[in-house]
């Protein structure tokens, strides 16, 4: 009995063992890419003493994407390939969307040493967690192949006009749609305008194809846009900042051309049904419905349910009767890289950002992720999304998300609830306004 | 025994240290921050603004804020209705010397040894689908074409689905500490009450249930627990922006402090989720305070 006692105790005393040396060994990171090696927190060592240029540097580097999509795996060959030819030793981990927003700043403040990341554009919030990088784009003449657009959009960011983002994988928004279906119902040409949207969707219908869809994240994105060609956008944000909904003839205008659509059979009787992401994976991109508002970044996101077969088509939100702009404006955003102020070497990072969004690299990401490339070299878009090539090139004013129609958080579940009733049919475009104007003086 | 108050001291001083830093500063610190502006939870205390209860005023006047406590407190008094009143059920069931008690006993358990994402994702895709769910395939089977059409993930029904799928995964658990309370009463008791005539259903009435006060108290106390840290299912059913109909404090909290999706800037505001999260632990402490004074356990002596 004895001995079993003390066989239990030495077991006891091992499981202990090993639970705390598997706790105190587990890395900050979530998953970290095979070719690293390093620890995170500790300096950065000085540049020099071997043969290539960045030799003895040490790069921090956490991505928003996990390491088994396709962004990952890609960002991995590059720092892989950036490690053997510069020298520099560079610790990429893999924290996914949730990781960068709910830990980075915490961990920067904690004084952990992140040099570089990747995220959703517009990190203004980071504030001066984050470096400009104006001289290190102006020292290599970076800018020469960039979008000038998103170029500009993330300096618009900063009151000081300074960029601390650095764009990549653009993306930007508008109807998707499904060329096969169009083409089985006789449509040669897409919509440019209103009347020849809905002459569409009367087409699509009379083939015995369900118009359009859409999921209840994404509710707004048609109706912001559609009020945004109205008012342009920072008319619509003050929309919803404000609770101007009656106050505003344009809100009940949209909202009587989104009843109409729902009046003429135009959304999926499953509309108000779609917890996101059922719409798109279910009825899109199965093929069953004609249009579905997105952005760019669906053809990748639903490719194991579409395959190759699926004929994808881009246009942009056709121009509005009364509206202030045309397809010259749009829902255009981007990915961006920051560099931290806890980066003692930024050329070393610049260097490594430079080589994910510029040449090979940007290519092979587009490539791989039906994305779209941010370096104006790479002339060649994705086959399904070569459609919206031409609206980006001439976008010439970048909309807010929605069209601004999601600035105020306050206001957005109210809103998506009585969109999905409009597009349902179960409310009028009275009822809405008169909802919202509610909602927001509650 | 004599103490050695040095080593009491010695052996106390390790957790109590452990205590503090873990559980007392944090405490104290939330409760600091709710009365002031503080944009991220890591900014320095020089950056703090002092706002005394501002940020408790501004909450209470935004109504999705009040819209997710009605949504809370809902869940609450349904679902703790259904889900305490269900496993209650249950355990009379399988106590009522029921065959093959302990395999009925590891089913309904079952949905909680099983992931919260799983499980909701099971109800969204399998149970609640307007296409190809399982009421939808099984109303239509029978022929109940009015039942077959409910759209239940639609705005008017989401927080009933919700609230259904919630309680079903969680109804296992209070069902064994119900059981568990049930196995502490005497058969002596239930053998006496029945030479006096007393029925199954007397017998629950008047034996087991004046019985369980204290496991009800336990169970209402963990119900509140629970919901007041109700995050994982709300955000699963409606998971990139926040819905009406199933928003709760949790989530209302985690927007502010991490921001909002689809917004063109992220703003954070770490002073008011610290004060949702006091609101949140006031909510529990009420509540352990009603449960305790108007259910009182003492008073049967088993």
């Amino acid at each position: 009995m004895k001995n079993m006692k003390k066989l239990l105790s030495l077991l006891l005393a091992l499981v202990m063992i090993l639970a705390m040396a598997a706790c105190g060994s587990g890395d900050a990171g979530k998953e970290s890419a095979p070719a690293q090696e390093s620890k995170s927190g500790e300096s950065a060592p000085v540049q020099g003493g071997g043969d290539k240029i960045y030799d003895g540097v040490k790069l921090v580097y956490w991505s928003n994407w996990e390491a088994t999509e396709t962004q990952g795996k890609i960002i991995t060959e590059a720092v892989n390939e950036f490690m053997a030819e510069t020298g520099a030793e560079v610790d990429l981990q893999f924290k996914g969307r949730t990781g960068i927003k709910e830990g980075l700043i915490p961990a920067l403040d904690a004084d952990q040493k992140v040099d570089m990341f990747d995220g959703q554009g517009n990190k203004s919030n980071f504030g001066d967690r984050i470096v400009p990088v104006e001289d290190l784009m102006a020292a290599a003449d970076y800018e020469k192949d960039g979008n000038a657009a998103m170029m500009e959009l993330c300096r618009s960011y900063y009151a000081d006009g300074k960029t601390r983002e650095i764009p990549y994988q653009m993306k930007g928004n508008g109807f998707l749609y499904n060329k096969a279906l169009f083409r089985q119902a006789g449509i040669e040409s897409v919509p440019t305008n209103w009347a020849e949207f809905e002459a569409v969707c009367q087409k699509l219908l009379d083939a015995g194809i369900t118009p359009m869809t859409t999921d209840d994240a994404y509710t707004p994105q048609a109706f912001g846009i559609h009020l945004a060609r109205m008012l342009g956008t920072d008319k619509v944000k003050a929309v919803v900042n404000d609770g101007l909904w009656a106050e505003t003839p344009e809100v009940l205008t949209t909202a009587k051309a989104f009843e109409g659509l729902a009046s003429k059979g135009y959304f999926s009787d499953l509309v108000a049904s779609n917890a996101f992401p059922t719409g798109q994976n279910t009825e899109f991109a199965t093929g069953m419905i004609g249009m579905y508002v997105c952005g760019t970044w669906l053809p990748n996101e639903v490719r194991n349910i579409t395959g190759d077969s699926f004929e994808w088509g881009f246009f942009n939100y056709p121009e509005v009767d009364g509206g202030i702009n045309g397809t010259e404006a749009m829902v255009i955003g981007c990915q961006s890289f920051a560099i931290t102020n806890k980066c003692d070497n930024p050329e070393a990072a610049f260097a490594l950002i430079s080589k994910i969004t510029r040449g090979e690299w940007d290519a092979k990401l587009a490539e791989g992720t039906l994305g779209l490339p941010i370096d104006k070299a790479n002339t060649e878009w994705p086959e399904q999304l070569a459609d919206a090539k031409p609206y980006f090139d001439a976008c010439t004013e970048i909309f807010a998300v929605s069209g601004g129609l999601e600035n105020n958080p306050n206001i957005t579940p109210a809103l998506k609830e009585n969109l999905a009733k409009l597009y349902a049919g179960l409310i009028t475009a009275d009822q809405f306004v008169a909802n919202m104007e509610t909602a927001s003086q509650a | 025994m004599k103490r050695n108050k040095t080593m009491i001291a010695a052996f106390a001083l390790p957790a109590s240290i452990l205590f503090v830093a873990i559980f007392v500063y944090p405490v104290i610190r939330t409760v600091f921050m709710s009365f002031f502006s503080i944009q991220e939870i890591t900014d320095s205390f020089s950056s703090w603004v002092f706002n005394g209860i501002d940020n408790y005023k501004s909450l209470m006047g935004n109504a999705l804020y009040r819209t997710s406590w009605i949504n809370l407190l809902k869940i609450f008094f349904l679902g703790g209705v259904i889900t305490l009143g269900v496993s209650l059920l249950m355990a009379a069931i399988l106590k009522s010397g029921v065959k093959l008690k302990g395999f009925w006993q590891a089913v309904i358990y079952m949905p909680n040894i099983i992931s919260a994402v799983a499980m909701a994702t099971m109800w969204i895709q399998y149970v609640f689908n307007s296409t190809y769910g399982f009421l939808h395939n099984f109303f239509k089977a029978i022929g109940l074409e009015s039942l077959a059409n409910i759209q239940w993930l639609s705005p008017d029904m989401k927080f009933t689905a919700l609230l259904v799928s919630y309680c079903f995964g969680t109804i296992g658990h209070y069902m064994l500490i119900w059981l568990s309370g049930m196995e502490r009463i005497s058969p002596d008791i239930y053998e006496a009450s029945s030479i006096d005539g007393a029925s199954k259903v007397q017998q629950f009435f008047y034996v087991t249930m004046p019985l369980l006060r204290g496991i009800f108290k336990t169970n209402l106390t963990m119900w509140a627990i629970s919901c007041s840290g109700f995050f994982i299912w709300s955000k699963l059913f409606s998971p990139i922006t926040a819905d009406t109909s199933t928003i709760v404090p949790m989530i209302y909290m985690y927007e502010k402090l991490f921001g909002a999706a689809n917004t063109d800037s992220v703003t954070r505001d770490a002073g008011s989720a610290a004060a949702i999260g006091v609101m949140l632990c006031i909510f529990v402490v009420v509540m352990f305070f009603v449960v305790n004074k108007t259910i009182k356990d003492d008073d049967i002596e088993m």
